[in-house]
């Protein structure tokens, strides 16, 4: 705190009756605030672009949860069976999910409410992830102040309110878990932190409490439990192991584990599960090592090297027999794919296909840590050096976090977000390491020459400086360099997250948006038009069928029943789907009679070059089409040329061009002019002319195709009456 | 009587070259035999192919895998295939299956380039059956893109062209468990000859350049590198040239990431640096100041050239600084 206010050579600028230890609480409280405020501010691109509106794809099913608890209270929630989704199956939502962001949003709700300030539930949803990152700066201050002092504490802080790793999932309208989740980590290590340091027990059961709220948001506190875990094998390895920790350790392990266990969409995994078993094993270790320490107190050295040695042969003995009992008998096997997966990053890509499949669990080229960073990038490994400086027991957490989690970030690009708090923290460290050191070497006196200055601040800050003996030539110019040029880097850090943020991770992709010729903002709002046309012009139990990704805002939108959704719990329901689009349309008017089909939705980009439609997803509905017995009929290859190529045009496979996919995408799409000097029905995503244009349906009917022809309903035909054919 | 003897003797030619065909048959046979008792895979060149697997006189079949192994190829998963190529045979070779009907070959490029041209091959890897006494026909050719090379595909291929049963039989991978061993042995060698003094294992610094040298071995996309295998370079096949940075930014090759790692290290020495001059001891303070301008300079360039690379791969990338 020393550092703090002796690096402030505008000092004067402050009220001038405040004491310095109120100038200081001044000084932190107008920078937090300012870095929560900008935090805030920073994730509203997309709402001041748009408007408030929710993003992708899974916010909508959690925004339509949030609403369903907030209108009809947490019982029925708890039970709730929703049937608009997965028809005719339904699913059971209260104990299938991570409740703790609709509850979040709701009593944020409520709470409003009581004070008599009438908010949309919507809007609560959409402002929910850019209010927690503003408390995630608060805690990240907290947690760097426990480990360094405030002064990084508040450079964390500044780092973290824009780091673009952490924006790409809070941005305003992105309600998801991961939003409130962060803040929850980091809210459970700055507990840990000050339970391992105090050794209290109120501080580790609100470590246990937060652990509870994080276990009740995201499936990501796995890395939590297993990193406590780590932290305290470390410091017995180091031999930094107390009574602090074991009580901080014993009391987090039982009551985070209890606490844990009534979400019911976790149950008893904490206590079967593989991935809990560290900490379970930790928790045992605990307990051995502290007996042991006591037995040593008892007793002699001669007496407790005996005593030591003969239980240690007779456990080592046990164990090893038992080990081998197991083994033989095929309880156990210690080699298997799971730890070579843990080790090995490439083994998942060879033998788990579906974690090969996903984007989201691709690895991470330099290229996107840079983008998500910038210059944390290389500040972390200075922190790293500082904390390896003075290790103490919180450093050892911060190093194992840091460790553990850039190694995830690099397996998993979307694990990018539990690096980044990190990052900012250790890179909070450095920089401020080095602005303490240069900004005492600088002689502000030299500069007051020109400015004319009070003596009361002068003096003040050459006493402090007082404590630097050490001179050596051009000391002020080198630590002027120095300052400015840490400046410097900071604002190129700020002018590249704003650049980030606002160009790639602020569109909501239920609006789309276009630059037109003149320059100005083209936007399509074709999805939502299809929505709203479906909420009002259909049938309250209209069944809609449509590929999964779309499920979550059909019912969340259009408030109708659907087939499939994004929770893609059941194979063979979406295999059953998908087998309807790829067959030809009297095949599929079965299957569509068969799961009770009113509507038919398909999303197509052609006539204004949208890459992702259907039709370019559309080799995933025949894979996952053929996948199941009742598909065994349809392959992938018949949809190729000969040549092994996937084309609309008049050499595609004719399997292709009439299969209902194909017909419901492109239905008069043929008599369709979409650019200059091209022929009629012209693609203008796959870039060629379609090769099947003049057909009729005869089972489906047009019933609504949005203005650009993005979203294209078809009303599915009851079956004749008998005798009139 | 005249007739007679023409047709006496045409019939000894006949038979003559009957004896010397089946002759040369057995020869061939013997000679296949024994090379494949030696190695699993007779390795074919351009004379060889002609003789014993061009010649429709044959009467056992061939399965073939054309290839191009050696490293100017640059045919990453021809070893590969090779490699599960090589099981197979091996579990031929020692299974009961094992007669003189069947063999297993290989060509390669680079020793028999008028093998490919005779079955305008222009890839590789390609598998192709040779049934006996017959050209290979479209259907003796295995459709690798579908169905992949490894060797439980490759034997279920040679299952229905040849009818050939082969129980495989994969030598156990001994080379990680021997790494792991010698890793062992070398630590346990190293705390033996240090076994006075253990002080270096707990030296703060050692620790802690040995972490940072892991976290930037993260963080340069290495753990990418391993998942995927890029090429080292970039190497353009029309003009030659080699370039070290991919132009986008979903993809890298490995030169391109060590560049990257030595950057950040580079720039982290730096900030480090500027960190510890003011804290040098020396007598006439020189050292610090000479210390502190060269963290400035290290940082200021090194980040710079970062900050253009990163521009190279990322299109529309606004900043830059000093270099562009």
């Amino acid at each position: 705190m020393d550092a703090l206010t002796s690096i402030l050579p505008f000092k004067q600028y402050l009220p001038h009756k405040l004491s310095y230890d109120k100038q200081e609480t001044f000084l932190k409280l107008f920078i937090l605030t300012f870095a929560g405020i900008l935090a805030f501010a920073t994730r509203l691109f997309s709402v001041l672009r748009y408007e408030s509106v929710i993003h992708e794809f899974d916010p909508y099913f959690n925004y339509r949860t949030t609403k369903f608890l907030t209108d009809e209270g947490f019982y029925s929630f708890h039970n709730w069976f929703d049937d608009r989704a997965w028809y005719p199956l339904g699913r059971i939502i209260g104990g299938t999910i991570y409740p703790g962001l609709m509850v979040t949003s709701a009593a944020i709700y409520h709470t409003l409410r009581w004070f008599h300030i009438t908010i949309d539930i919507r809007n609560v949803c959409v402002f929910l992830a850019p209010l927690f990152s503003s408390f995630t700066v608060i805690v990240t201050y907290l947690l760097t102040k426990e480990l360094k002092n405030a002064s990084a504490g508040l450079v964390a802080a500044c780092l973290i309110s824009i780091v673009p790793g952490y924006i790409s999932r809070s941005v305003a309208g992105s309600y998801d878990n991961e939003g409130i989740a962060i803040f929850c980590m980091l809210l459970t290590y700055y507990l840990w932190i000050k339970a391992i340091k105090t050794g209290s027990i109120m501080w580790s059961a609100s470590c246990a409490l937060a652990y509870f709220y994080m276990v009740s948001s995201w499936g990501g506190y796995v890395f939590l439990i297993n990193l406590m875990p780590l932290h305290v094998l470390a410091l017995m390895v180091t031999g930094h192991f107390s009574h602090r920790v074991y009580v901080a350790y014993s009391t987090v392990y039982i009551l985070g584990t209890i606490l844990s266990m009534q979400i019911p969409f976790v149950g008893f995994q904490p206590v079967q599960s593989s991935e809990h078993m560290l900490a379970f094993g930790t928790f045992g270790l605990c307990q051995i090592y502290s007996f042991v320490e006591y037995v040593k107190s008892k007793l002699t050295e001669a007496q407790f090297n005996a005593l030591f040695s003969f239980a240690l042969m007779t456990v080592g003995f046990g164990l090893g027999i038992a080990g081998l009992v197991l083994w033989a008998s095929g309880k156990i096997a210690p080699w298997t794919g799971r730890f070579y997966a843990l080790l090995d990053p490439s083994y998942a890509k060879n033998h788990i296909p579906i974690i090969a499949s996903v984007s989201e669990h691709q690895p991470t080229a330099w290229s996107s840590f840079f983008f998500d960073f910038e210059l944390l990038v290389f500040m972390f490994p200075v922190g790293i050096y500082y904390c390896f400086k003075e290790l103490t027991d919180a450093n050892i957490f911060i190093i194992m976090y840091g460790m553990t989690a850039i190694y995830f970030a690099g397996v998993m690009v979307r694990l990018m977000l539990v690096l980044a708090p990190v990052m900012c923290i250790l890179s909070g460290i450095g920089i401020s390491s080095i602005l303490t050191t240069y900004m005492r070497n600088l002689d502000v006196n030299q500069l007051k020459k020109t400015t004319s200055s009070t003596a009361s601040s002068q003096s003040s800050s050459r006493s402090r400086r007082g404590d630097d003996s050490s001179t050596y030539p051009r000391k002020n110019e080198i630590a002027f360099g120095v300052v400015c040029l840490m400046s410097f880097f900071l604002i190129t850090y700020v002018f590249h997250c704003t650049w980030v943020t606002s160009e790639a991770y602020s569109s909501p992709s239920i609006v789309l948006s276009a630059r037109t010729g003149t320059g100005s903002k083209y936007i399509f709002d074709d999805f939502r038009e299809a929505y709203w046309w479906l909420r009002y012009n259909t049938d309250e139990d209209a069944k809609v069928m449509s590929w999964w990704d779309y499920g979550y805002q059909i019912t969340a939108m259009a408030n109708r029943t659907i087939l499939v959704d994004n929770n893609t719990w059941n194979n063979t329901h979406i295999s059953r789907v998908g087998q309807a689009m790829s067959s030809t349309e009297d095949k599929a008017y079965e299957i569509m009679r068969e799961l009770d089909v009113d509507y038919v939705l398909v999303i197509f980009g052609g006539l204004i070059g949208y890459s992702s439609d259907d039709i370019n997803k559309f080799l995933w509905m025949v894979r996952i089409g053929g996948s199941t017995e009742k598909g065994a009929h349809i392959k992938e290859k018949d949809y190729f040329t000969p040549q092994g190529e996937f084309r609309v045009d008049k050499d595609g496979s004719p399997i292709l061009l009439n299969c209902l996919m194909y017909k419901l995408s492109y239905y008069r799409f043929g008599e369709t002019y979409t650019e200059q000097d091209k022929p009629p029905g012209y693609d203008r995503t796959r870039s060629v002319e379609i090769g099947n244009k003049n057909f009729e349906l005869e089972k489906l009917e047009e019933a609504y195709t949005t203005e650009h022809w993005l979203v294209r309903i078809y009303k599915v035909k009851k079956e004749e009456n008998r005798g009139q054919s | 009587m005249k007739y007679f003897v023409y047709s006496f003797f045409i019939c000894a030619c006949i038979t003559l070259n009957v004896l010397s065909e089946e002759d040369v048959l057995s020869d061939k046979i013997q000679q296949l035999t024994q090379w494949s008792l030696k190695k699993p895979i007779i390795r074919l060149n351009n004379e060889h192919f002609k003789h014993y697997v061009k010649a429709s006189s044959r009467n056992y079949s061939m399965f073939i895998m054309f290839t191009a192994l050696s490293p100017q190829r640059q045919c990453s998963i021809c070893k590969q295939a090779y490699d599960e190529f090589q099981i197979v045979a091996q579990s031929y070779r020692y299974s009961n299956a094992f007669s003189n009907s069947v063999f297993f070959g290989m060509v390669d490029f680079d020793d028999g380039s008028d093998a490919f041209q005779y079955l305008k091959l222009n890839t590789a890897p390609v598998f192709i059956y040779f049934p006996p006494k017959m050209k290979p026909k479209k259907s003796d050719y295995m459709d690798l893109s579908r169905s992949g090379f490894s060797a439980e595909q490759i034997i279920k291929w040679i299952h229905d062209r040849a009818d050939v049963e082969i129980q495989i039989y994969r030598p156990p991978n001994y080379s990680g468990f021997l790494l792991v061993i010698l890793m062992i042995t070398m630590i346990l060698g190293l705390l033996y000859v240090k076994r006075d003094s253990f002080k270096f294992l707990f030296n703060h610094i050692v620790w802690g350049i040995f972490i940072i040298l892991a976290i930037l071995f993260c963080i340069s996309g290495q753990i990418w590198n391993s998942i995927r295998g890029p090429p080292f370079t970039h190497r353009n096949p029309q003009t030659g040239q080699s370039g070290l940075f991919s132009g986008t930014s979903g993809y890298q090759f490995i030169a391109e990431t060590y560049i990257v790692f030595l950057l950040y290290f580079g720039v982290s020495i730096g900030v480090i640096l500027l960190n510890e001059a003011p804290k040098l001891k020396s007598q006439t303070g020189k050292r610090n100041s000479f210390v502190a301008a060269v963290g400035i300079v290290v940082v200021v360039i090194l980040f710079s050239y970062l900050l253009s690379i990163f521009r190279s791969k990322y299109q529309g990338y606004p900043y830059s600084f000093l270099i562009k």
